[in-house]
């Protein structure tokens, strides 16, 4: 840090436009040789936009970059390659069936740099197999990989796009250490990460943004500034909303009961006991950090994925191991979080798209098509939709897609209803809709579970919130009892449950 | 001795055919690209094949038309399926049919047989090799040819340049591209492989095996050469050793015979096709190493 | 520019016969073959006369009727290519009954349709327990069944089947009474598959199945959140595809052959799939292209005779079109789509 004169990388006044959205907006940002730079945000803050900006992968609308000094453009990955920037994203651009050697040899590395490989990763203690098959390599594994592949083409500035996100906390504690060498070589790095702890311990300059811009920067990281770092990344804290809540009835109308599954895969997420209780006419909100769950806990609940039938029951009625369109006839509905594929068939008509999912639409294997026309425009007609029933579903803006997707699952009046990010990439407007449609669900004895990392989203829903962290949830607190402060700790992994005290033991030993 | 020595030859000559087609769309489906076209660009090089040497009565000649003729159909499949994005299994079998209507109208005038010399000699030395030097040398250059180039393939298969390019286009194209690997070439060219192996597979049936033209000459070979293909686990030395089994089953009314068996010979005739109906059911759990790409359309 | 979008189909339809024709011309251009000679030959002398177009009718009966059945296997993504194995089992089951017991009176008929139906859905059966209990491709093995059928079809007509004192390799005639009847110059078949045909356009609308098998077809994902069992879905995709094509087998025997061959099929099974894709798997489009491949074919026979052109030029031709079919599904409504999106944005240029 001593020598950084002339920094290594400074941006000015960076501008990236997406259709109407401004996904960075006037970034300033100065990254000095031999530093730790964290990049913090929650997601959509724009820091993927500026990680492809320097990997050349997308060119800015406006703003200058400057290289030791030397304004430069980076218009292609080759370029930034060869200023020695080398960007290791958290899909990693690598071919799975092939091994770690062919994978390094298609990427340009010939034998001598094979052979450096090799000596970069004994003197950083990283071994990798280099003869198995990618896809058989454990994610750390990948990581190195293409770590060890930026070390040996000379990258001066590393930027890791979330690397700790699929790292158990040994394997993390490992790479930070990591990264403190690479620093103390005088290599920069830049960490893109989510999480606070990660930050307090390796950073030497923190910068966080929020949609869009750099909010703030804080140098001279110590615990003392966590709570600053996580009132920056979350904001001023939604207005709880001042309408009356009725209060939720006391009937039990999901509960789950030490619902575990296994990881499955390398890169998959282990649900460890949870156990919780949503009643009747409550909005219970599942918040947390992209990747620690989410996606096993929504297969789980929606049947996708089945478990022991004690695990889960819906009212009295044990249904872990039911599938799909048994839970449905139990009275459950979902929201997938992709709408276009998953949630419904693009290419068929709105009103087939009912009859995706929506009970009493068919009679001995004959479909009514006059009740589905019935059906679908009284769904459109919720949502002040203008289209008629045959109109391809691909036709539909997303916002339209959405709600159209939203109204379906209400339209089946379910006991229970799943939601996965409800009003993600919506409007304002519509995202309006779709969160009165659920209050007044919910005002009709429904109850709503709502998964999503937008905390804005959730505080406008729900009643209770819990935190999903690596797998284990936090308990459900009322909403009056949330403040910031209690949050940004749970979803940075600072709360005190179990698998964070095994974190703090790790870090002290 | 001479028994087993005369098996043993046609063997060789039976799965010759079976083995270059095989080696093509082996390199084919690599890159990504299913081919199902096999057997009309084999029936395309036989007719042109058989037809371009009995008028100008060089064998070489006749076997370089077969491999262009089919190379040149199996490039517009690929421009169709990788450039236009057609769905492939459609497109195949539209490129079988036209292959095979092609081929029928091109050797619609062929000669019953070919003219006296016109011939493909052995190679003298390697002949005399113990065992296998006659089934592969003695013969034709041919035979020899198609289990040198698979011999070759598996050399290079994933070390050189070239076969690591195959394999990243046909295991995760934007990650390939991502890494600089040229995807549609790659894929092109490999198409177009596809087919001159094809061609030339079909120019070695109607100018060395049989030799003469007929309609419908192949008798589904291009197909058997498909599931080789899947039999050998997209490999290069499993499809050699596919190659000659499956052969051998071609032969097996001869075998039959020189064993004195008396089994229908219907029965016999459907042997590969049983043996290959089996072997995909017992191979085709996971997908049992096949490309991860292979079939999908690109970019999606 | 809205009526060209709801036209799409016709519109790529229409694109491709030009298209075919045009490639077709070309390619007797280059193999200098006289085209105005072929055209007439290929296309007009066959429907010339009633009774030419009552053949024409004929042949497409079974590939008509082929295709339905494909078109519910390609609508789930079950890549069902082996109808021409399933058409030869349901023959050879049809053919043994009325063959062995020939003296069953009215019962004879409908019990040689269900044999039929049910040798063409045991055959498809094979290749979906194969893609349902070992993952092994339907494309391959219902291909490879294909060949197998034919042989065991050969090796009866050759030996235990082959008719006492006749010429050649094949059946006796099968008794009247399997026989189906003939109105007006056409077999019952064809008037049945008339019908069969206008019911298929409800049944396509309604049936909550062919619903679902769309949806597993087009979104797979979409599917499994629905809550839909694939492989019940593939099984009946199969034995629906299996079980048509069985009749269709019926319908040959039964109807212009009236006895068993070992070419009953003639490759129907396989044009039926250059009818399905054409005919972009819609009942109306199927029924013109099976309309089209069948004049292919009898044109195909009259060249033969006429022209002493090989009877695969007819072959050609179909892979022809049906490569132009596929290139303008793709193309046409893209190049559509490009087509309004230049207006509009001619058209807001002028309003700016």
């Amino acid at each position: 840090m001593a020598e950084a004169a002339v920094p290594l990388l400074s941006i000015r006044g960076l501008r990236k436009i997406y259709g109407q959205t401004v996904a960075n907006d006037h970034i300033d940002l100065t990254i000095a040789a031999g530093e730790v730079h964290a990049l913090l945000g929650e997601n959509g803050a724009g820091k993927s936009t500026l990680v492809k900006i320097l990997a050349g992968l997308t060119r800015p609308d406006g703003g200058t970059l400057h290289w030791r000094g030397e304004p430069v453009h980076l218009d292609s990955p080759k370029t930034a390659r060869r200023l020695g920037i080398a960007v290791v994203l958290q899909h990693f651009a690598l071919c799975p069936g092939l091994t770690v050697q062919e994978n390094l040899r298609l990427a340009g590395l010939d034998r001598p740099d094979l052979q450096r490989f090799k000596t970069q990763a004994a003197r950083y203690g990283l071994p990798v197999p280099l003869d198995s098959c990618v896809m058989h390599l454990s994610a750390s594994e990948r990581q190195r990989l293409e770590l060890l592949r930026c070390l040996t083409q000379e990258a001066q500035l590393l930027v890791l796009d979330e690397p700790t996100a699929m790292l158990g906390p040994a394997e993390s504690r490992t790479f930070m250490t990591l990264m403190r060498q690479l620093a103390a070589e005088g290599r920069a790095v830049v960490l893109i990460t989510h999480k606070l702890q990660e930050v307090l311990e390796v950073a030497d300059v923190a910068t966080v943004l929020r949609r869009g811009r750099v909010v703030g920067r804080l140098t001279d990281l110590d615990a003392a500034n966590a709570r600053d770092l996580a009132t920056m990344m979350v904001g001023d804290l939604p207005q709880l909303q001042p309408a009356p809540r009725t209060p939720p009835r006391q009937l039990p109308a999901l509960t789950m009961h030490r619902l575990s599954t296994a990881a499955h895969r390398d890169h998959g997420v282990a649900l460890q006991e949870l156990s919780l209780t949503v009643r009747r006419g409550e909005i219970l909100g599942i918040a947390g950090v992209a990747g620690n769950g989410q996606e096993e806990l929504l297969a789980v609940l929606s049947g996708l994925q089945r478990t022991s039938p004690a695990s889960l029951l819906l009212e009295d009625e044990p249904c872990g191991h039911l599938g799909v369109a048994a839970r449905r006839t139990l009275g459950l509905a979902y929201v997938p979080s992709d709408r276009l594929g998953v949630g419904t068939v693009p290419s068929m008509t709105l009103a087939e798209n009912v009859l995706l999912t929506a009970s009493g639409m068919s009679q001995l294997g004959w479909v009514r098509h006059g009740r589905l026309a019935v059906r679908t425009r009284e769904i459109l007609a919720h949502f002040h939709l203008h289209q008629p029933p045959q109109t391809r579903l691909a036709d539909l803006s997303g916002g339209m897609a959405q709600r159209f997707l939203v109204g379906r699952e209400i339209s089946a009046q379910p006991k229970v209803l799943l939601a996965a990010h409800p009003t993600w990439g919506v409007d304002v407007r519509c995202a309006q809709d779709i969160i009165a449609a659920l209050l007044e669900l919910r005002a009709k004895g429904c109850a709503v579970v709502v998964v999503s990392e937008d905390l804005d989203e959730l505080f406008a829903l729900a009643d209770r919130l819990a935190v999903l962290y690596r797998g284990q949830l936090s308990p459900a607190w009322p909403m009056a009892e949330v403040d910031e402060h209690r949050l940004a700790q749970a979803m940075a992994g600072l709360a005190p449950t179990a698998g964070i005290a095994e974190h703090h033991a790790l870090a002290a030993g | 001795m001479v028994l087993e020595s005369a098996l043993l030859d046609a063997t060789a000559r039976s799965a010759t055919p079976l083995l270059l087609a095989g080696a093509g769309e082996l390199v084919c489906e690599r890159a990504g690209v299913l081919n199902l076209g096999l057997e009309g660009l084999m029936l395309m090089g036989a007719a042109s094949g058989f037809v371009v040497a009995s008028a100008s009565g060089s064998m070489a000649l006749g076997l370089a038309t077969a491999a262009g003729a089919a190379a040149g159909l199996a490039l517009l499949y690929g421009l169709l399926t990788i450039h236009a994005a057609l769905n492939q299994v459609a497109c195949g079998l539209g490129f079988v049919m036209l292959g095979a209507g092609l081929a029928t109208v091109i050797g619609r005038d062929a000669p019953g047989q070919l003219p006296a010399g016109v011939s493909l000699g052995g190679i003298p030395w390697l002949e005399r090799l113990p065992g296998v030097g006659h089934a592969l040398f003695g013969q034709d250059v041919i035979a020899g040819f198609a289990v040198a180039l698979v011999l070759i393939m598996a050399l290079f298969w994933r070390s050189s340049k070239l076969g690591l390019w195959l394999h990243a286009a046909g295991d995760a194209p934007d990650a390939a591209r991502a890494m600089g690997v040229p995807v549609r070439l790659v894929r092109l060219m490999a198409v177009a492989f596809g087919g001159a192996m094809s061609g030339l597979s079909g120019g070695y049936l109607s100018l060395i095996y049989t030799p003469m033209w007929q309609e419908g000459m192949t008798a589904n070979r291009g197909w058997i050469a498909l599931a080789l293909v899947v039999f050998a686990g997209w490999r290069p030395v499993p499809l050699l050793l596919g190659a000659y089994l499956f052969g051998a089953l071609g032969k097996a009314k001869e075998f039959a015979q020189a064993l004195g068996l008396a089994i229908s010979p219907y029965a016999l005739d459907a042997l590969p096709y049983l043996a290959t109906i089996a072997v995909l059911a017992m191979l085709s759990r996971n997908r049992f190493g096949a490309p991860r790409a292979l079939a999908r359309p690109w970019p999606s | 520019m809205r009526w060209l979008r709801a036209d799409t189909a016709l519109l790529s339809g229409l694109a491709a016969m030009v298209l075919g024709a045009l490639l077709t011309a070309l390619a007797m251009k280059m193999l200098a073959i006289p085209a105005i000679e072929t055209i007439q030959v290929f296309f007009v002398d066959p429907v010339a006369d009633g009774f030419g177009r009552r053949q024409l009718l004929i042949t497409a009966a079974p590939l008509f009727l082929c295709a339905l059945g494909l078109s519910v296997a390609f609508r789930g993504g079950v890549q069902n290519i082996g109808a021409d194995g399933q058409l030869m089992s349901g023959a050879i089951c049809a053919g043994g009954l009325a063959l062995a017991h020939p003296h069953m009176g009215v019962l004879l008929l409908p019990a040689c349709v269900l044999a039929a139906a049910a040798g063409g859905m045991l055959w498809a059966a094979i290749a979906a327990a194969l893609r349902i209990w070992c993952g092994a491709s339907e494309l391959l093995s219902s291909l490879f069944l294909v060949y197998v059928a034919q042989l065991i079809l050969t090796a009866l007509v050759s030996g235990p089947w082959r008719e006492p004192g006749g010429y050649g390799m094949e059946t006796g005639p099968l008794p009247d009474g399997a026989m189906l009847p003939v109105w007006g110059g056409l077999h019952a078949g064809v008037w049945l598959l008339a019908i069969l045909g206008m019911l298929w356009w409800l049944l396509e609308r309604h049936l909550v199945m062919f619903f679902r098998l769309r949806v597993l077809g087009e979104a797979p994902e979409a599917a499994r959140y629905a809550g839909y069992r694939s492989d019940n879905l593939i099984w009946a995709a199969m034995l629906l595809s299996g079980a048509l094509a069985g009749l269709a087998g019926y319908l040959q025997i039964a109807g212009p052959l009236g006895r068993l061959n070992p070419d009953l099929s003639s490759g129907y099974g396989f044009a039926a799939i250059v009818v399905v894709f054409a005919g972009q798997l819609g009942c109306l489009g199927m029924a013109l292209t099976s309309l089209l491949v069948a004049l292919l074919r009898l044109g195909a026979e009259n060249a033969q005779i006429a022209m002493h052109l090989p009877q695969s030029v007819g072959l050609l031709f179909q892979g022809v079109f049906l490569v132009s079919f596929l290139l303008c599904q793709r193309w046409v409504p893209i190049l559509l789509e490009r087509m309004a999106t230049m207006t509009t944005r001619r058209r807001t240029a002028h309003g700016a």
